[in-house]
């Protein structure tokens, strides 16, 4: 879920206004959403044979495109629960930045509201959140259809990729076992915007493959994103 | 239906999304962080997807003892396209048809 911020976005939004002014702002982001969730429902179908529920399930529940695709990953190199948990964490870490944004611009709210609208942090909300918020508190009812609009489509698109997905029925010669390798490399390479970035990929690729041959998929991860933190960190 | 070994799994790993997102989100106003330490979150996920794709490439299996050049090369048209068209499913589409092309000549 790549970020992108809609350019139509005011100030002075009234909360009962918001849900439906968020769902119009959010519109753009949900449909590259829509695309994205095509190739994951495609890829629980056929290389992971989920069965429908399960894909939607994972949907539901996780809903994060880059943690799902991971997970994909990892279950078809027969992964640990541990490495799925540790991964998932680390490949989703960036929402802690969000949560800690978000959460300062929220206007005062129910507690509770808190328990079920964390849950729609993704990049396509806190983008339109965040923006939202440099003008006015951002309000319960705007956040809420800017995720709750990604969310929709997110399941759509999984649905939706999962029968177009159910057509095919030799993904390897259709080279669809190569795709989790290309859709990463997408990942990374629109991540890639200054100098630092590379040296941070740079190094995360010499850590992850000294790393993956003494300790396997989840010692690469969790050593590739220790070398970007640590840039992260050291760059100005 | 869901088998129970998935069920774990999505349980598994919803929780540890869940992590990332609720505890900062709910005690944002009490956490102060340091923009270093902010600035080098926002690097954790080129590391993870470069830990993703750099074994796979590094350590891709021979085929028949032979290296297979349609993975190196749809690999190299995928990052073309990803770079060009800045868009994952490009890279995606791109490389899954160059090595379904590859395989079949």
């Amino acid at each position: 879920m790549a970020g992108y911020v809609s350019s139509r976005i005011t100030k002075d939004v009234p909360s009962r206004k918001g849900f439906v002014k968020a769902s119009f702002d959010v519109f753009p982001l949900a449909l590259s959403v829509f695309t994205y969730g095509l190739a994951f429902g495609a890829l629980a179908n056929n290389a992971n044979h989920f069965t429908l529920w399960e894909t939607v399930a994972m949907s539901m529940f996780v809903f994060s495109g880059a943690g799902q695709f991971t997970i994909l990953s990892l279950l078809q190199q027969d992964a640990t629960l541990w490495a799925i948990a540790i991964s998932t964490f680390l490949i989703n870490a960036r929402y802690v930045i969000y949560g800690l944004s978000l959460g300062r611009d929220l206007d005062d709210c129910r507690r509770g509201h808190l328990l079920w609208m964390s849950h729609i942090i993704t990049d396509e909300s806190y983008s339109v959140g965040t923006i939202q918020a440099q003008e006015s508190k951002l309000s319960v009812s705007y956040f809420a259809g800017a995720g709750i609009i990604v969310f929709l489509s997110w399941i759509l698109s999984s649905v939706a990729g999962y029968q177009l997905g159910g057509l095919i029925q030799d993904p390897t010669r259709y080279g669809l076992d190569f795709a989790f390798t290309a859709a990463f490399l997408g990942l990374l390479i629109a991540l890639l915007k200054q100098r630092s970035h590379y040296l941070a990929a740079a190094l995360a690729v010499i850590a992850s493959v000294v790393a993956y041959q003494w300790v396997g998929t989840s010692g690469a991860v969790f050593a590739g994103a220790v070398a970007a933190f640590v840039v992260g960190v050291k760059s100005k | 239906m869901i088998s129970s070994t998935l069920l774990v799994v999505i349980c598994v790993a919803a929780a540890a999304t869940y992590l990332t997102r609720y505890p900062s989100f709910a005690l944002s106003r009490y956490i102060k962080m340091s923009p270093d330490i902010e600035r080098g979150f926002r690097y954790v996920p080129i590391g993870v997807f470069a830990a993703l794709v750099a074994p796979s490439i590094f350590y891709h299996p021979t085929v028949d003892g032979k290296i297979e050049w349609a993975f190196y090369i749809a690999v190299l048209v995928a990052a073309v396209t990803s770079w060009l068209a800045k868009s994952p499913l490009w890279a995606m589409v791109t490389g899954v048809l160059i090595i379904a092309l590859l395989r079949m000549l």
